[in-house]
């Protein structure tokens, strides 16, 4: 198809689509950008804010987002929720107060009804909701997707949602940092040149970043955060207090969860709240609140502080602070920051759930259709290799701008060493122990030699994701040899495998409908740009001509309508073939106005 | 290409941070990888190179310590940054004096006067690395250049205690 050009002379050629996701703890959005605006998509019920929640009946049925939350509460519904807090997380790593550590297993599967899931599975399946979504909205045919993770997010982690967006089906252009996405979105037209904070606190994560705007660019500094502090914590500090204070045998902290988010959010437009516990009925003002969250948001802000130093930026620098994530709802936030920075601007105008989803969808459109806009980021964590003695030897070190490479050179430190054994680990910590461990990786067939003698290069790249790849090679005889490293994205590699082949039999029935849904839209355009053609240059053709184009055309409208991909395909080709003398004819035509406008011109 | 050439500056120990990062930000926005999702393979690759290959000279010529070590690599003059430059008495005495200074500064007062001394005393030993880089000493130098490494970490020490005793007031 598309031999000729049929391209309308002039006129500019379709933008291309392309949405971006913000794939929250508590909810996740999807947008696209729609004549220069950010529009969020609603799912069936007409919601935006998507509860990233999956609910497994006992018929082993899975039921996503709105609909999953009217099944809380009964008896044979399992609900899984803030999902996004055990990616790329062990067992052990696990808090004992996480409602999620009682449902899942010390391998880090789900058994639930009779079906077992992964981590990445159950995050899979709410994308896979949210590209029904697409689908739905926008068509079948649009895959292309950012979709956004917190800053603070390791190479694993990172990984792991990239790996569960593809196996929904989406082609995943970029995977940005949820701060970065959401200055994007203010950058549209609330803030213009400086340096700002953003400051991040979400249902589960807390992230910072620091950034500078000039004009259309955008450079990232520096980002700090903590994987593990967010609105949840809050809930939780606040329901085990609740606990306390009620005293009741028929309470217990779970069951006191869903008051606390309620009391919560309350508070951030009432003065107090009165809320009924069997018998007794509880009274909690904003002060106490704020009394007893206080060591969270004091955490938040000393984060803040370190990776401003870090960044060598004083406070009075900043230009203004971004507030992003439903926790910046909390009375005391906004308060605590302008007290931190003399009262500097705060951002909040947008909705802090939508801000990400805006700012993943104008990257997403920035990077499909040519623009002017750049974001330029940085890697959160330092990469290094394990030393002896259990160091941790950085090689790049952390809000290194990226994409960036490393290279560094190794030895063997025995005589006839013929193997090297690295391990990759990210972290700032000294020791390895502390650090996250990434991949092991082993260089064999090294020549015999002296020790100190083989030279071993290790090369550490990372792309615009913030990716890894590293490359080990033995150079010292000519002898080249290359070592890669396989994400693991926290899963062995037979689940891995498994996974990919049961999307990859799903792929191939929504394949087919997508493939059959391209054709009809590419014979929808043609059928529209020739119409014009023929109403703007009618001239060009003979009687004869015209008929039989009209034959052609009427054909293909009638058979866009059947469900059979090669019949529409077949027809497109003889409607292409007719046209063909008369758009060779309008090009001479446009090509002889162009040339003479540029002779006058000149 | 070194990175002065990559970014158009010319081959010297001072330089203009705006013109550094204005260079930077014209060639970035030529080569970002972000420019070629729609590109082939292998545009896609040499794009990915040249965007790496900027943000390394970027990285290294807008610190101060860097570009020094740089300068010096370009010159051939070997530089082992890990290596101990305390070899002369002098420096020696003014390390442990250094240390004694920062223990006993226990007041955010004492700590600026400290900070303001070592800005000093940094300021000098890069005019030290520039004269010397221009008259081709490169032993003077690389010494300078290992001073720079020593105040710069000195000063990240200073800085650290004040924020230190912010917190704690």
């Amino acid at each position: 198809m598309n031999f000729i050009q049929i391209q309308e002379p002039g006129i500019s050629e379709k933008k291309r689509i392309a949405v971006g996701i913000d794939f929250g703890t508590t909810n996740s959005l999807v947008g696209y950008v729609d004549q220069d605006k950010p529009i969020i998509l609603s799912d069936e019920h007409g919601r935006k804010k998507i509860p990233s929640i999956v609910a497994i009946t006992k018929k082993q049925e899975t039921i996503i987002g709105t609909k999953a939350v009217a099944l809380k509460g009964l008896d044979d519904v399992v609900i899984i929720k803030s999902i996004k807090r055990l990616i790329g997380k062990e067992f052990k790593d696990l808090s004992d107060d996480s409602p999620l550590k009682k449902m899942i297993k010390e391998d880090m599967v789900f058994n639930i009804n009779g079906i077992s899931f992964n981590v990445v599975e159950i995050c899979n399946l709410i994308l896979k909701k949210i590209k029904s979504i697409v689908g739905e909205k926008l068509g079948e045919s649009v895959a292309d997707a950012v979709i956004t993770v917190p800053a603070y997010f390791d190479e694993t982690q990172r990984r792991a949602v990239k790996f569960a967006a593809e196996l929904a089906g989406l082609r995943v252009l970029r995977v940005i940092n949820e701060p970065t996405a959401a200055a994007l979105a203010y950058r549209l037209n609330e803030i213009s040149s400086g340096t700002y904070i953003v400051y991040d606190f979400g249902g589960g994560t807390f992230d910072v970043s620091i950034l500078e705007i000039y004009n259309s660019i955008v450079r990232v500094v520096a980002t700090g955060g903590d994987m593990n502090l967010g609105g949840d914590d809050i809930d939780l500090l606040l329901a085990k207090d609740l606990l306390k204070r009620i005293n009741q045998d028929q309470f217990n902290v779970d069951s006191l969860l869903d008051y606390a988010t309620q009391i919560k959010e309350r508070l951030s437009v009432e003065k107090n709240v009165n809320i009924k516990f069997g018998d007794n009925i509880l009274n909690i003002d904003r002060d106490y609140f704020n009394e007893l969250i206080e060591p969270v948001i004091a955490r938040t802000m000393s984060i803040v502080s370190d990776t401003l130093e870090r960044a060598e930026i004083s406070k009075s620098d900043i230009s203004g602070v971004i507030l992003v994530g439903g926790s910046t709802r909390i009375n005391m936030v906004p308060s605590v920051i302008s007290n931190m920075f003399d009262g500097v601007a705060l951002h909040n105008s947008i909705d802090p759930d939508e801000v990400v989803a805006m700012g993943a969808s104008i990257q997403a459109n920035n990077l499909v259709n040519t623009s002017d806009h750049l974001l330029l980021d940085v890697t959160p964590l330092s990469l290094g290799l394990e030393l002896m003695g259990g160091l941790n030897e950085k090689i790049i070190y952390r809000n290194s701008p990226i994409p960036t490479s490393m290279t560094k050179e190794f030895t063997t430190y025995e005589d006839g060493q013929t193997g090297l054994k690295l391990h990759i680990v990210q972290g700032e910590a000294e020791m390895v122990k502390e650090c996250r461990s990434l991949a092991r990786l082993e260089l064999l067939n090294i020549p015999p030699m002296k020790a100190g003698a083989a030279r071993i290069e290790v090369k550490f790249t990372i792309d615009s994701d913030g990716l890894l790849t590293v490359i080990a090679r033995e150079k010292s005889t000519g002898i080249y040899q290359s070592v890669e490293v396989i994400p693991t994205y926290g899963l062995d590699s037979s689940t891995i495998e498994k996974m990919l082949l049961e999307s990859r039999k799903t792929d191939s029935q929504e394949d087919k409908s997508s493939q059959i849904e391209e054709s009809k839209i590419y014979a929808e355009e043609l059928l529209s740009k020739i119409s014009l053609a023929i109403s703007k240059d009618k001239d060009l053709l003979s009687e004869e001509e015209y008929n039989s184009i009209h034959a052609h055309l009427d054909n293909l409208r009638s058979i866009i309508k059947s469900d059979e991909k090669s019949k529409i395909d077949s027809v497109v080709n003889q409607v292409e073939e007719s046209v063909e003398l008369f758009f060779a004819r309008r090009n001479t035509r446009y090509i002889n106005i162009d040339s003479k406008l540029s002779s006058l011109l000149n | 290409m070194n990175y002065f050439e990559l970014l158009g500056l010319e081959l010297d120990f001072y330089i203009n941070q705006n013109k550094l990062k204005e260079a930077y930000l014209v060639q970035q926005s030529k080569y970002h990888p972000d420019k070629f999702v729609n590109a082939d393979e292998a545009s896609k690759n040499e794009a990915l190179e040249k965007s790496i290959l900027l943000n390394k000279a970027y990285d290294t010529l807008k610190s101060d310590v860097d570009r020094a070590g740089y300068l010096l690599e370009l010159a051939g003059g070997k530089v082992n940054s890990d290596e101990s430059f305390v070899d002369s008495p002098n420096m020696l005495f003014s390390v442990f004096e250094d240390i004694e200074q920062l223990e006993s500064a226990n007041s955010l007062v004492d700590l600026e006067r400290l900070l303001k001394i070592a800005s000093e005393d940094l300021r000098a030993y890069k005019s030290e690395f520039s004269l010397s880089y221009k008259f081709y000493n490169l032993i003077e130098a690389g010494i300078a250049y290992k001073k720079m490494i020593y105040k710069s970490k000195f000063i990240l020490n200073i800085k650290s205690n004040m924020n230190k005793l912010a917190a704690v007031v």
